[in-house]
C-alpha cells in the first residue's frame, strides 16, 4: 500500500472516531474518571490506532466484525450510560457509517469479490469518494443530531438550516468535480495540493459546528453570569434592610423597656389616661414596624416582608403562613434568599397580570417528623403554560434571562437532597419545594 | 361519634375551645369532651380509654410538660390527630417526634382559630372514614388503617405488608400478608398517601425519613430503592402528600 492510501485511510479513521466521539458527547455525559481532556485524547488516539491496523490487514470481514467492538470498547469507556441505550446509540452510529461505504460501494460499482477479498481499493484512485463519503457521514451525524429532541446541543432550525448549506455545497463541489471529468492522474503534485485542499474542506465545515456549539456556550454562560450578579445585588439589598431591621428592633426594644418605666411610675400615682396614652403610641410604632415576623428566622422573615410589600405595591393578596416551629437545617441564608426570591418573584409577577383575585400564598412548613421542609407557594395566572420535561416554560418575554430562576432554585434544592415540583390546579399554579433535612 | 380531650391548665381556654370547635361545624350531640387541667390527670385516663380522636394539648403545663404528655399520649394512640396550642412559648424541634398536625398560637383572632379549627376537624374525620385492609398473619386476620402500614410489596402469593414499628398493636414476630395483589391495594390506598417506589413495592409517604433520586429511607430505618421508571411520578407524588397539610 502507497503511503498516500495509508494517510487516507488513517485520515478516514479519525474522522470516524471523531464522529461517533460527537454523536455520543452530544447526548451522554462522560464519564467521572476520563474527564480529564488529556486522557480523552490519549483514548481517542489508542482507538484510531487499533481501527488503523485493522484496516491494515485489508480483509473486509475482519474489519466488518472488529469495528463494531472497537467502537463499543471506545464508547464503554469513556460515556456514562446504561447498556441498553449505550448499544442502541452505537447501532445507529455503525448504520450511518458503513450504511455511507455501502452507498459508495454501489456508485462506484465495485463487484461483490472485491469486496470480500479486501476491504479496500487503491484508495489514491477513489480520493474523492472517500472525502465525499466521510462528508456525507458527517451531514447525516449532524442531522440526527438536530433532529432528536434529546440532544445536548442543538441549533435552532433557521440556523441550522444556514448552517447546512456550507456542508451540502463542499459535498456537490466534491460530486461536480469527479464527474466534471477532470484527471489529475498524471500530476501526483495536483492530486495530493487537492487531496490536502478538500481534507481542508472537510475539517472546516467540522470546525464550523464545533466553533458554533462554543460560541452559544459562551453566550450561555454570559447570561447566566449576568443573571448571578442580579441576584447578588438583591442580596445584598435584603442584607441591607436586614441590618437596618435589627437596628429598629433594637431601637423599639431599648424604648420599650423605658415605656415600662414611665408606665410602672404612672401606674404608682393612678395616672391611667397617661398609661393609655403610651399604649396608644406604643400600638402605633408596633403598627408602622414594616418588618412583619413571620418566624424564628430572620433572614425568612426579611424576604417575606419585602416581597409582602412588593406585593401589597400591586395590590395583590400576599397571605404568609409560616409553622412556627420550623427549622432549616443547614440551608444558608444566600440558598434561602435564592429559593424564595425567585419563586416569589414569578409568583407576584404571576399574579399582578391576572385582572382580579390576585393572590399569592405562602406555607412553609415541616412534615414527616420534621425530616422534611415544605415550602409552598400558590399564585393565580392569567394565560397559558406550557409544560416542558423540563418544566414550565416561562411566559414572560427575555426567555434567556428568565428560564434560569427557576433553574438556579432546582440546582440549590437538589443539593439538599430535595425537589421542586409545579402543578396547575384550579387554574392556580403550584410550586412546591422541599428539602431533605 | 367524635372523642376530643382538652388538656389546659386554663379553664376559660377549654371552654374556648369547646365554642370554636362548635362554630367550626360539628353539632353538639355528636362530640363527647374531655377536660384535663394537667399532663398527670391526662396520662391517668389514657389507661382507661378506648379511644380518642382528637386531643388539644396545652404546651406549657405545670410539672408535667405538653411534649412529655404527648410523648405518653403517642404511646397509645399512635395515629391520633395532635393539635398543640400555647400562649407564649414556641415549639421546638423535640415536638417533631409527637408528629403534631398544628400549632395554635392562643393569640390567634376568633376568624384566625375557627378557620385552622376546621381543618383539623376535617383531618380527625378524615382518619375517622380511612379504610381498613385485612391482612393474615397465620391464621389470624389483621385489621389494617393505611396509616398503620410503612410499605407493601410483592409477594408469592399476593402481597406483604410491612407495618409502621410505632404502631404497638401490631408487633408480630412475622409479616403480615395480603391474598390482595399489589396493584389492588394500590388502587384503595393512592388516596391515603401511598405511591410506587419500584414496581414491586408501594410506601407510605409520610413514613420516609430521607430521600435522594435513587433510594429512600422510612422511618424504621429500612431503605428502598427508587426505580427509574417510577422516579418521576415518585417525585410529584411525594411532593403533593407533603404539601397537603396547608
Amino acid at each position: 500500500m502507497e503511503l498516500l492510501d495509508k494517510f487516507i485511510l488513517f485520515a478516514g479513521c479519525v474522522a470516524e472516531v471523531y464522529m461517533v466521539f460527537d454523536f455520543y458527547n452530544n447526548f451522554f455525559n462522560i464519564r467521572k474518571i476520563v474527564k480529564s481532556q488529556l486522557v480523552i485524547i490519549i483514548i481517542s488516539i489508542l482507538i484510531i490506532t487499533l481501527l488503523f491496523v485493522v484496516n491494515l490487514f485489508g480483509k473486509a470481514y475482519l474489519n466488518l466484525s472488529l469495528f463494531p467492538i472497537i467502537l463499543w470498547i471506545y464508547v464503554t469507556i469513556l460515556f456514562d450510560t446504561d447498556i441498553g441505550t449505550r448499544l442502541i446509540y452505537l447501532v445507529i452510529s455503525i448504520s450511518i457509517i458503513v450504511g455511507c461505504e455501502f452507498i459508495f460501494v454501489i456508485l462506484l460499482k465495485i463487484p461483490s469479490y472485491f469486496v470480500k477479498q479486501t476491504s479496500f481499493m487503491e484508495l489514491t484512485d477513489i480520493t474523492w469518494q472517500v472525502l465525499k463519503m466521510k462528508l456525507l457521514t458527517y451531514i447525516l451525524f449532524t442531522i440526527l443530531k438536530q433532529v432528536s429532541s434529546k440532544s445536548k446541543n442543538k441549533l435552532s432550525g433557521k440556523i441550522f438550516l444556514m448552517y447546512l448549506c456550507v456542508p451540502i455545497a463542499s459535498l456537490c463541489i466534491l460530486l461536480i468535480t469527479y464527474y466534471s471529468g477532470v484527471d489529475f492522474s498524471d500530476n501526483i503534485m495536483i492530486k495530493v495540493m487537492m487531496l490536502i485542499c478538500f481534507c481542508f474542506m472537510l475539517i472546516g465545515n467540522v470546525l464550523m459546528f464545533y466553533a458554533f456549539n462554543i460560541y452559544e456556550k459562551e453566550v450561555y454562560n454570559g447570561i447566566q453570569q449576568k443573571s448571578i450578579i442580579m441576584k447578588k445585588d438583591v442580596e445584598l439589598k435584603y442584607y441591607i434592610q436586614i441590618t437596618e431591621v435589627n437596628e429598629e428592633n433594637k431601637r423599639f426594644i431599648h424604648n420599650s423597656s423605658n415605656y415600662l418605666k414611665v408606665i410602672g411610675e404612672l401606674a404608682k400615682a393612678y395616672k391611667i389616661e397617661n398609661i393609655l396614652e403610651i399604649v396608644k403610641e406604643l400600638n402605633i410604632e408596633l403598627e408602622n414596624n414594616e418588618m412583619k415576623i413571620y418566624s424564628g428566622t430572620p433572614v425568612l422573615n426579611a424576604i417575606l416582608s419585602a416581597k409582602g410589600l412588593w406585593a401589597k405595591k400591586q395590590s395583590i393578596s400576599f397571605d404568609v403562613y409560616v409553622e412556627p416551629v420550623i427549622h432549616l437545617g443547614n440551608v444558608t441564608d444566600s440558598d434561602l434568599i435564592t429559593i424564595l426570591g425567585n419563586l416569589l418573584d414569578n409568583a407576584i409577577r404571576a399574579a399582578a397580570s391576572c385582572e382580579n383575585n390576585k393572590s399569592v400564598k405562602v406555607r412553609i412548613f415541616m412534615q414527616n417528623e420534621g425530616n422534611f421542609c415544605v415550602i409552598k407557594i400558590t399564585n393565580r395566572f392569567t394565560g397559558k403554560l406550557c409544560k416542558t420535561e423540563g418544566g414550565f416554560l416561562t411566559t414572560k418575554e427575555e426567555r434567556g434571562i428568565h428560564g434560569i430562576g427557576l433553574k438556579s432554585v432546582e440546582s440549590i434544592v437538589k443539593k439538599y437532597n430535595g425537589y421542586l415540583n409545579c402543578f396547575i390546579e384550579d387554574k392556580e399554579f403550584q410550586a412546591i419545594v422541599f428539602l431533605s433535612l | 361519634m367524635f372523642h376530643i380531650a382538652i388538656c389546659d391548665d386554663e379553664k376559660r381556654f377549654i371552654q374556648y375551645m369547646k365554642n370554636i370547635i362548635y362554630n367550626a361545624g360539628l353539632k353538639r350531640g355528636e362530640v363527647i369532651f374531655y377536660e384535663f387541667s394537667s399532663g398527670e390527670e391526662f396520662i391517668d385516663y389514657l389507661k382507661e380509654t378506648a379511644s380518642f380522636d382528637l386531643l388539644i394539648l396545652d404546651m406549657q403545663l405545670k410539672n408535667m410538660d405538653g411534649n412529655e404528655t404527648a410523648k405518653e399520649f403517642r404511646k397509645v394512640f399512635p395515629t391520633t390527630t395532635l393539635v398543640f396550642c400555647s400562649g407564649v412559648c414556641m415549639p421546638t424541634v423535640r415536638n417533631f417526634e409527637t408528629i403534631p398536625f398544628r400549632y395554635l398560637l392562643k393569640g390567634y383572632t376568633d376568624e384566625r382559630m375557627r378557620f385552622e379549627m376546621k381543618t383539623i376537624i376535617n383531618e380527625m374525620i378524615n382518619k375517622k372514614v380511612e379504610p381498613f385492609i385485612i391482612g393474615n398473619n397465620h391464621y389470624n386476620l389483621v385489621k389494617l388503617r393505611p396509616s398503620d402500614i410503612l410499605y407493601i410489596a410483592i409477594a408469592k402469593r399476593g402481597s406483604c405488608i410491612h407495618i409502621c414499628p410505632n404502631i404497638i398493636e401490631y408487633k408480630f414476630e412475622e409479616n403480615i400478608t395480603s391474598k390482595e395483589k399489589i396493584e389492588s391495594l394500590y388502587n384503595l390506598l393512592k388516596d391515603y398517601g401511598f405511591a410506587y417506589a419500584h414496581n414491586s413495592y408501594i410506601v407510605n409517604l409520610k413514613y420516609i425519613k430521607k430521600v435522594t433520586t435513587t433510594e429512600l429511607q422510612l422511618v424504621d430505618d429500612t431503605k428502598l430503592t427508587i426505580s427509574r421508571s417510577k422516579a418521576k411520578n415518585f417525585r410529584e407524588e411525594f411532593a403533593k402528600v407533603l404539601a397537603k397539610k396547608y
